[in-house]
């Protein structure tokens, strides 16, 4: 079998087949993967995973003015009054940084995890900053965020691996994602998550998200808002229903399971699940180095 | 929603449809306006209204707008409408332009609610107010939708979602008041309406124990969180800065905070 289909995400609105279209869109081609690979399985989901990582730093961070998800610099500037739009540059108006947060005045870039993707959001990040500053008239000027990392597991529909969208801040203003999945074939996301067998995890980065995830939750608490509990677990339930990502792991899962590949069709009930997932105490030790990004090697 | 009472709440039919669709109608639109408003300094009412059935869900903020495929009704996309403005007017006096789109559509159901909850501009008690009151006219319609606000999978009603968007104008100028939001709402509007400089600085020294608790990263906690220190930083604002904090809204302060948590750390 040859390995999954070579996909690329799509940020926006239903495709048929999955493939980009149009100049706007950004592309992260996956090349065909060798079954034999210990590679991790890295799937570029481009709009799906910014969507669900803004909205994670949206709930770490409440009391937060932000702007998420490609809203233009001249934008954000115009609604806020923090500067004064007419000092961009013309080129600079339409820049989009994924996310803009006005009250701790700082910025990330959302970017896939691996090399380029670190050099590309480095590039971006500073440029983004350069425009921001220049219009400054109001508090202190912007500097590239730190201290952002998370995951989330989801269970698609009839998949039969529980994925894991993970991402970290590698460096100020950068935050790589990736996509990894569970080893085995499991029935639940209990399972999955007791299992810890995620490929290229890391059983202590493990203990670092629950930590991470139960602040999240106290934050909420504090709030006095109101959380799902499922059988004890405490977490966050979204439905995920991009028809591209829908499309595009559908067919990923028929090509690893085996029969035909490249099956464009996406499931009769569509969508996912965010999958609520027990805490863990916090960490009493300091977490560990962010790790480096991984360099994805060109052939494999 | 009172019985007897016939309000409906009817959205700009270009805010109805997938994320794309909306993304072209409001386009089209941002260019009419831009047009309408070269010529005549107005911006034109929306072409067609579609009236929203009853418990309809209506999503008010971009971020939890996760599903992009999904035909829905998509208020908070009226920012992509004033965006396309300013790029037909060449970005010029954005901040007239803001303030004059807004001053137009305060006086419909959608605006009303688009308003208070994008919050753009100074967040002054001046403001605020008038967008409060623009809401509590409409507030019979508006309660004929459910709205997703800050978690994508949990629609809220009219109630839940000002008490979401809008607990600290509660918190901060009706803290004495229990019972119906609505009634709370109509109270702090009308204080903020009339407020002194001198009552916008006891209503953000009453909320600052608040924005401290939402900056967990703040370095400098301590010196902050005295209030002596936190009145003496307030008075020194300039007008326009101390504009922005004037209506004591949580992520305003915190933002003076950790402005002041920088400067500390500079000494």
């Amino acid at each position: 079998m040859n390995g999954g289909p070579a996909v690329v995400a799509e940020t926006t609105g239903p495709t048929a087949g999955g493939q980009a279209s149009g100049p706007t869109v950004q592309g992260y081609n996956v090349p065909g993967r060798n079954p034999d690979s210990r590679m991790p399985w890295q799937l570029f989901l481009g709009g799906a995973s910014h969507r669900l990582i803004a909205y994670m730093y949206s709930v770490h961070y409440p009391d937060t003015r932000a702007y998420y998800n490609k809203e233009p610099i001249a934008a954000i500037i115009g609604e806020t009054s923090i500067g004064r739009a007419s000092l961009l540059l013309p080129d600079e108006r339409q820049l989009r940084p994924d996310i803009t947060d006005i009250t701790r005045r700082v910025l990330f870039e959302i970017k896939p995890w691996h090399e380029q993707g670190l050099l590309e959001g480095r590039a971006e990040a500073s440029t983004y900053l350069t425009a921001l500053n220049r219009t400054i008239l109001i508090g202190r000027h912007f500097t590239g965020g730190t201290d952002f990392h998370g995951e989330i597991l989801i269970r698609f529909a009839r998949g039969q691996y529980i994925w894991r969208l993970e991402w970290r801040t590698s460096e100020p203003g950068v935050t790589l994602y990736r996509w990894t999945r569970s080893q085995q074939r499991l029935e639940s996301e209990a399972a999955a998550y007791e299992a810890g067998q995620w490929t290229d995890l890391s059983v202590e980065e493990l203990h670092q998200y629950g930590g991470w995830v139960e602040k999240a939750v106290q934050d909420m608490i504090s709030r006095r808002e109101k959380l799902a509990t499922v059988s004890g677990a405490m977490g966050l339930v979204i439905d995920l229903v991009g028809e591209t990502a829908r499309v595009v792991l559908w067919g990923a899962l028929m090509g690893q399971l085996g029969t035909s590949t490249g099956a464009r069709q996406p499931p009769a009930q569509g969508g996912g699940q965010v999958i609520p997932f027990p805490t863990r105490p916090a960490p009493t030790a300091p977490p560990a180095q962010v790790p480096a990004a991984a360099s994805m090697p060109l052939s494999h | 929603m009172s019985p007897g009472k016939t309000a409906s709440l009817q959205l700009p039919s270009f805010l109805h449809g997938t994320y794309r669709s909306v993304q072209q109608k409001v386009k089209r639109e941002g260019l009419r306006c831009a047009e309408q408003y070269r010529k005549e300094g107005a911006f034109p009412s929306p072409r067609q209204l579609l009236e929203v059935p009853l418990g309809e869900v209506v999503v008010v903020q971009g971020v939890v707008d996760i599903q992009h495929e999904r035909p829905v009704w998509r208020l908070y996309m009226v920012s992509e409408v004033l965006r396309d403005v300013w790029e037909a007017l060449d970005w010029e006096d954005s901040s007239s332009v803001r303030d004059a789109y807004e001053a137009s559509f305060l006086e419909t159901a959608w605006g009303a609610l688009f308003f208070t909850l994008a919050r753009m501009g100074a967040v002054s008690a001046e403001r605020t107010a008038r967008r409060l009151e623009a809401v509590l006219r409409f507030w019979d319609p508006l309660e004929c939708a459910r709205y997703l606000f800050k978690k994508p999978g949990a629609a809220q009603t009219l109630e839940e979602l000002m008490v979401d968007s809008c607990g600290w104008a509660m918190d901060a100028w009706s803290p004495e008041l229990e019972g119906p939001v609505r009634a709370r709402l109509e109270s702090a509007a009308k204080r903020m309406e009339r407020a002194t400089r001198e009552d916008c600085l006891e209503a953000i020294l009453r909320q600052m124990p608040r924005a401290l608790a939402a900056g967990h990263d703040l370095k400098h906690r301590q010196v902050l969180a005295d209030p002596a220190f936190q009145r003496e930083r307030l008075t020194m604002l300039d007008t326009p800065s101390f504009e922005r904090v004037s209506g004591a809204c949580t992520s305003e302060l915190l933002e003076k905070l950790y402005d002041w948590d920088h400067e500390l750390g500079l000494q």
